[in-house]
This record gives C-alpha cells, sequence and structure tokens, in this order.
C-alpha cells in the first residue's frame, strides 16, 4: 500500500517536475532568441595603453595587500580575452585580483587593414617589451609575471627565449604549443603541400575571422550540433542557459589575424617547427627555449583537442629552467582556465606556485 | 543544475556519438584529398568575397554611399584618436602623481607567499 503510494508520488512528482520544466524551457527558449549577448569581462579595469591592435588592462586591486611581483597576461591573438573574465566567480583575473596579484592583460584588437604587415616579432618581441615597460612604469617593479594561454603562451615563451628573461620574472603557460607538428587538424589543414598560406595572404591581407573559425571547427566537427542538443535538454535551466551563451559568444567571437604573422606563424612555426628546432628566429634574434631560464609553470589539459597534449608538452623539458612544474589536469582547452574545472582544479594550483614566487 | 550526471543514458548517448563523429571528422578533414579540395575552396572563397567586395564597393560609390572600406578608414581614424586620448590620459595620470608626489597608486606591495603566512601561524599560538 506505502509503496504504491509513494511509487504514484512519484509518478506525480514526475509529470510535475516535466511540466515546469517545459514552461521554464518555453520562457529561458524565447529569452534566449530575444534578448542581447550577456555581459562578459567585467571586473573593473582601465585602459593604460592602446595600439593598433593591442590594449594594455590594468585591473582595480581587490586586496588591501598585493604581492611585489605584478601579473601581465598574454591572451591568444585569435580570441576575445574576456575568456579570463567571463563572469564573477568564473573568472580567472578576478580570482587573481582577490588573492592580492596586481593584475595586468594584454588584450587584442581586430586588427586594421594597415596592421596586415604586423610580423611575429612585433607581437612575441615589440609588443609584450612595450607592455613590460609600462607595467614597471606603472607599478615601479622590474619583473614581472608573465602568464600566457595558448597562443599567448607560445608568444610569452618566445619573448622569454628570446630576451633570455629579461624583465620576466616568472612564466606561466597554459595548454601552449611547442611541437607543431603535433597539432592534429591544424597540422594537417596548414599541410606546406596544399596549403597556400601566401596566396591567400596575399589575396585578403588580414585573415578574416570565419576562416580561423572554420579550422577551430574542424577539430571537433560535431560539437557544435552536441552542445545544441545538450542546450535543449537544459533549456529548462537559467543558469545553465546563461552560462552556455557567455561561452557561445566567446567560442564565435573569434579575431581576424594580421596577415604577416599569420604568414609567419604558418611558415615558422607549423612547417619549420622552429620551437623545437631551435632554429627559429624573430628579429635577429634566436629563440631557443633552453634560454629560458627563469621559473616555469606549465598547465596542459588531458582532453584538450585544440592543443593536443604532445604539442605541448616538450616545453617543461626543453626550458633551461631548474625550477620546472609541469601538470596535466583533466578537463578540455577552455575548461582548463574558465568554468567549475578550472575554479577548482588549475588557479589554487597556479596560485600556490606563483605566491611562493611573487613576494 | 543541468541534467550533466554519469548516469543521465541520453547525455551518454550524445557523448558517444560527438565521439565518433569527431573521430570520422577528423579521419575525412585529416586525408590529403581534402586538404586539397579545402585550399583550394579557401582559396575560391577569398577570391570570390574580394571581387564581391570590390564590384560592391563601385556600386555605392555610384549611388553616393560609403563603401565598407570608407567605413573602415572612419573607424581606423575614431580609433587613432581614442589611442591619442588614452595616451594623454595616461600623461595626465602621470603629472597628477609626480605633482601630488606620489609614484605609484594602489595597495602596498607586501604582500607575503602563502608558506610564510603558514608557518607564522603556529608561533602565533
Amino acid at each position: 500500500m506505502a509503496k504504491t503510494k509513494a511509487k504514484e508520488q512519484s509518478t506525480g512528482d514526475r509529470i510535475r517536475k516535466l511540466v515546469d520544466r517545459t514552461i521554464q524551457r518555453n520562457i529561458n527558449g524565447v529569452s534566449y532568441f530575444l534578448s542581447d549577448d550577456p555581459p562578459v569581462g567585467q571586473s573593473r579595469k582601465d585602459i593604460i595603453h592602446q595600439r593598433g591592435t593591442l590594449q594594455l588592462f590594468h585591473y582595480h586591486p581587490l586586496s588591501d595587500e598585493v604581492y611585489k611581483t605584478p601579473v601581465l597576461i598574454v591572451t591568444p591573438t585569435s580570441n576575445r580575452s574576456y575568456v579570463l573574465d567571463m563572469m564573477p566567480g568564473v573568472s580567472l583575473v578576478e580570482f587573481l585580483l582577490k588573492a592580492g596579484y596586481d593584475v595586468f592583460l594584454m588584450d587584442w584588437q581586430p586588427p586594421r587593414p594597415e596592421e596586415k604587415n604586423l610580423s611575429l616579432q612585433d607581437y612575441s618581441q615589440t609588443f609584450i617589451q612595450e607592455c613590460l615597460d609600462i607595467v614597471a612604469r606603472e607599478t615601479g617593479e622590474p619583473e614581472a609575471s608573465l602568464i600566457g594561454y595558448c597562443m599567448g603562451g607560445v608568444l610569452a615563451t618566445m619573448f622569454t627565449a628570446a630576451f633570455k628573461g629579461a624583465g620576466v620574472r616568472n612564466l606561466a603557460c597554459f595548454t601552449t604549443p611547442i611541437d607543431f607538428h603535433e597539432m592534429g587538424m591544424f597540422t594537417k589543414t596548414t599541410d606546406k603541400k596544399h596549403f597556400e598560406v601566401d596566396r591567400m595572404v596575399d589575396l585578403l591581407g588580414n585573415v578574416p575571422p570565419n576562416f580561423v573559425l572554420q579550422g577551430f571547427q574542424m577539430t571537433a566537427p560535431a560539437g557544435q550540433s552536441a552542445a545544441q542538443i545538450t542546450l535543449w535538454r537544459n533549456m529548462w535551466d537559467t543558469d545553465f542557459v546563461e552560462n552556455f551563451r557567455k561561452y557561445d559568444r566567446w567560442s564565435n567571437d573569434m579575431l581576424p589575424l594580421a596577415g604577416e604573422y599569420f604568414r609567419e606563424t604558418v611558415k615558422e612555426l607549423f612547417w619549420e617547427n622552429g620551437l623545437m628546432t631551435g632554429k627559429l628566429r624573430v628579429g635577429g634574434k634566436r629563440v631557443q627555449l633552453k634560454n629560458i631560464t627563469v621559473p616555469l609553470f606549465h598547465a596542459c589539459a588531458q582532453h584538450d583537442s585544440l592543443v593536443l597534449p604532445p604539442a605541448s608538452a616538450p616545453l617543461a623539458k626543453m626550458v633551461g629552467s631548474e625550477d620546472v612544474t609541469d601538470i596535466v589536469l583533466k578537463g578540455g582547452h577552455v575548461s582548463l582556465v574558465c568554468g567549475a574545472n578550472a575554479v577548482g582544479r588549475m588557479w589554487p594550483v597556479l596560485d600556490d606556485w606563483l605566491s611562493e614566487r611573487s613576494a | 543544475m543541468a541534467d550533466k550526471k554519469g548516469g543521465d543514458p541520453v547525455q551518454k548517448t550524445v557523448a558517444t556519438l560527438e565521439a565518433r563523429v569527431n573521430e570520422l571528422g577528423k579521419a575525412v578533414f585529416g586525408s590529403e584529398n581534402f586538404g586539397k579540395v579545402m585550399n583550394s575552396a579557401v582559396t575560391t572563397q577569398a577570391r570570390v568575397q574580394k571581387t564581391f567586395s570590390e564590384r560592391m564597393a563601385k556600386n555605392l560609390h555610384f549611388y553616393n554611399m560609403p563603401s565598407q572600406d570608407d567605413i573602415v578608414q572612419l573607424a581606423e581614424q575614431c580609433g587613432r584618436i581614442e589611442e591619442r586620448m588614452v595616451a594623454i590620459e595616461s600623461m595626465l595620470h602621470q603629472l597628477l602623481n609626480q605633482k601630488s608626489g606620489t609614484v605609484r597608486k594602489g595597495p602596498a606591495r607586501t604582500k607575503k607567499p602563502k608558506s610564510a603566512t603558514r608557518s607564522k601561524k603556529p608561533d602565533a599560538k
């Protein structure tokens, strides 16, 4: 008798839950299509420097006392920087500010047509040097910790290697490709045998974001459809929809790439694999990883479909630093730095490592 | 929050399907033939895009309307003005700081590493 009642109750509960969810799904579904893009990158900041595609942010501190060494974040050139400041509670920038770091961030705007000649030297040397000088002027500290994510990590690594760590106290990289012959789909689509990078760049100037986006989507062709199914199934959950929209906005919000920079990246990194061979020369300087002697932190994601773990693994092995921390964490390319996975796994480890080397 | 529990059969099926399609896609997209086709498609797309924008610009010019290039040029000029304003603002901040005698702003840069704070705690007891 009691069993039947409980069963009836659970059936009733289930029906009620189903009806509730259906109603909520419709409400959220309508607002999903009608409302504006959700706000992102909300941590308070000043733009302290701007030059064409480059903007330098200085975030307002969120602690009474900060570490001596400021942090300069180098973001990937193909994506918007707000992935590191997605929303309160899910923002690496906010986390670092609350933990007591003085945070600066290099943000990229779409390069103007006249900036099609910006080269690998501009991105990996001139811009970073310029920002380090401004950070030093603003803080009075001659050295900063460089943090780079994805291609931002490549730029930070190249800078530190080319200048033998001048102005850099620590280097922290997340999912940073070094062996470009292990980049899976990217290596295949940019294959020298059929990819005519010169023709493409000469024709277009800057490489439009849809070409870059296509490349990213090809690494996981079913990703978009699976995400839409997951969204539909969770449409009743307002928080899920809100978060989904923020990530979806970011993943489709790609930046064009400066033509010359793209050409050099393909030729020097993908074709010649210059960081692995140690033969890369940028701006007359040899970029050899063994010249990096500052403390290094490297984190990569086990299920990264963009930068495969074998592509980033050589970094920790090839640098000349004695103080090296190399970790592989669960998650994917984005969840490593943003989202619940990052909050619980990567950020605390980074803070433990960085705090010891920032006072 | 969302239905993301490991036990959810629909979610599991979606994940399995996604993995299979991704593998299949990688096999197709990674082939040399696909690379060749893709390259010529990209080049053609780029050429069509360029030709179309040139023709459109001519038509717009005929109707006395701004083309995308004109708007880009305007945006560039606005960008340059904005850059100068940021530079002026930064110089003003520096001047103000110099006048008031404060070289640096913000909190004191005296925070100690976590280990130092941890090791101090037992002594305090």
